[in-house]
């Protein structure tokens, strides 16, 4: 039985610690946790049928539509469709199933249960994000694009120029990641699913229908030029503003909401 | 055994000064003074709604005071929640677990957010504590299967898998069978020696059988709060039970005319009468009183002893008398 009286730690034995035995976690602060938690969420990602599922959808719905499209209509450009559909597909994906990683674990009780244990909230956050982000990255960004490589060989004869479509690929990225991040924020605001579905895929329809309605100055500064963006590089195309003016501000973009998520949490009454 | 820190536990593992909680204006928790003293098994009583989950919560740090003070086991609520954390363990009302993890995975998982080291070493104290609460035979089932009792015995081992040095349960027994029930107070007596025990209830039975100290809260404030023994016997006035077989010649009008008594109740029981005897003098009473029974020959006193107050009488008088204030 470990100390139920007020053990103190003795220095020497801290310096002949057996590796055997059970030590106490010492990290502080925001950290505290991150490693468990994150185990925990990949482990629900990559060990359960959650990965497979993901997979299947993403391949169903981006490579299936591009795979159509190729073999229906040869003279359509691929990397348009595969670009326009995967970014917008894939963005609703996160919603869909990023809807409830906050909110649900508020509702069923598991975030104060975690949250009674030594774990700091942004250490709770932080590892949705990266897993998530790890998760869709994989199943939604980097599995459709080695399958559409394969399929433009098999279908058209060639792949896609490589370099230009990877430029591509980190702005699809960038897009993913300004959506997770919107909707685990959205999951620290609201106390149900509903308003975090609608607000997000609000917005993600918004950038399709107001998109060309706004100043590309407005725009620039949303994930809604991201997908024409994406576009033009995969083309080698001479984009209207500087792609890094976008990239930074989607990067801002994504901070500012996970601060706000992360200050937005601390004061959760669990 | 696991490094401790090195700050002292405090010798009241709990101590709140004016703990208040609002919602929205609407007060649950109402300027509470609650000192718990370390090693003791407490119970905290108080009907539905009386604000002992919102305590619990105070406790833990996973919500915030309007106003007042908590500390637990020496450490601040608010600036040292993390702390506090390390040393508590805790088991929700409706304990809710990850679905897909086993209980032997939930237990991995909860222990290393505490510790670190070898995987021998945490792989051990996860089976002592699914061992400490009997579900080393389940321990490799997907929780999602788990009875609610079940559930609740995880509950236990993921509250102690840190052994701590303060075990907060809130409504332990709450959804159990009698099964479950004694099986949880087994686990909290035996776990009586190693730890404090705080815990909520509204089973005033198991308060009985194994709290030290309680306290009482009703609408949000403390009415009571005291050692179980000391709380029974300061309940209401004295009085005496005495039963007996045989026709009643005037025993009860003969009570009633002694200075001593301040009332007399008659039950009749079948071929028995009991008299609940009030008196305002217990040492008079026991010299007196059986004798003046015993003085009709025709009757036979079969039973005879003071009244004994169950915890659910004091709590019901107090919670009352708390309400009407």
């Amino acid at each position: 039985m470990s100390g139920h009286s007020a053990t103190s730690v003795d220095p020497a034995a801290e310096t002949t610690w057996d590796p055997g035995e059970l030590r106490l976690v010492t990290t502080g602060g925001w950290r505290r946790g991150l490693l468990p938690l994150l185990r925990k969420e990949l482990g629900q990602w990559w060990g359960t049928r959650q990965w497979v599922i993901q997979a299947l959808t993403a391949l169903a719905v981006i490579n299936g539509i591009v795979a159509l499209v190729m073999a229906s209509d040869p003279s359509e450009d691929p990397v348009i469709v595969f670009a326009q559909a995967g970014m917008i597909t894939s963005a609703l994906a996160v919603i869909v199933t990023a809807q409830g990683a906050v909110v649900g674990e508020k509702q069923r009780g598991t975030a104060a249960w975690v949250l009674s244990k030594p774990v700091s909230r942004p250490s709770f956050l932080l590892a949705k994000l990266v897993s998530y982000g790890i998760g869709f990255g994989t199943l939604w960004l980097l599995l459709p694009w080695a399958v559409f490589n394969l399929e433009s060989r098999l279908i058209l004869g060639k792949a896609p120029a490589a370099l230009p479509l990877l430029e591509a690929m980190g702005l699809w990225g960038l897009h993913l990641l300004v959506y997770l991040s919107l909707v685990l924020a959205l999951g620290t605001f609201f106390s149900s699913r509903g308003p975090v579905a609608a607000i997000g895929i609000g917005v993600v329809l918004a950038g399709q229908f107001l998109g060309d309605l706004l100043p590309i100055s407005v725009t620039t500064l949303s994930p809604w030029l991201l997908p024409d963006l994406a576009n033009a590089v995969a083309h080698g195309q001479d984009v209207p503003v500087s792609i890094m003016t976008a990239v930074v501000a989607n990067l801002v973009l994504v901070l500012a909401v996970t601060t706000a998520a992360l200050w937005r949490f601390a004061r959760e009454e669990l | 055994m696991a490094k401790r820190d090195a700050r002292p536990i405090a010798d009241d593992v709990i101590a709140t000064r004016g703990l208040t909680k609002s919602y929205q204006g609407v007060v649950a928790l109402d300027d509470l003074n609650l000192v718990v003293p370390r090693h003791s098994i407490f119970g905290f009583l108080g009907p539905n709604g009386a604000g002992k989950t919102t305590t619990i919560k105070l406790l833990l740090g996973l919500t915030r005071p309007t106003s007042g003070t908590a500390a637990v086991v020496g450490r601040d609520t608010v600036g040292e929640s993390i702390d506090i954390r390390q040393h508590v363990g805790y088991l929700a009302q409706q304990p809710q677990f990850y679905d897909h993890l086993t209980a032997r995975e939930t237990l991995r998982f909860t222990a290393r957010l505490f510790f670190r080291g070898a995987r021998t070493a945490i792989e051990e104290r996860v089976a002592e504590s699914l061992d400490l609460v009997g579900l080393s035979a389940r321990a490799d089932r997907p929780v999602r299967g788990f009875s609610g009792g079940e559930r609740q015995r995880l509950g236990i081992a993921q509250a102690y898998v840190n052994h701590p040095d303060l075990l907060i349960l809130d409504e332990p027994a709450a959804s159990l069978d009698p099964m479950g029930r004694r099986d949880v107070l087994q686990v909290m007596e035996r776990l009586r020696e190693r730890t404090t025990v705080f815990y909520s209830t509204h089973i005033l039975d198991d308060v009985e059988r194994v709290s030290d100290m309680v306290a009482i809260l009703a609408k949000g404030r403390l009415i009571a709060e005291a050692p179980v023994t000391e709380l029974l016997a300061s309940s209401g006035a004295a009085s005496y039970e005495l039963t007996y077989r045989g026709p009643d010649d005037g025993l009860e009008t003969r009570l009633r005319g002694e200075p001593w008594v301040t009332s007399v109740v008659t039950a009749g029981m079948g071929p028995l009468t009991r008299l609940t005897v009030g008196v305002a003098d217990e040492r008079v009473a026991e010299e007196r009183l059986l004798r003046l029974a015993l003085t009709d020959e025709r009757m036979t006193v079969t039973a005879f002893g003071r009244t004994r107050h169950s915890l659910e009488d004091v709590f019901m008088d107090l919670v009352q008398e708390g309400a009407s204030r």
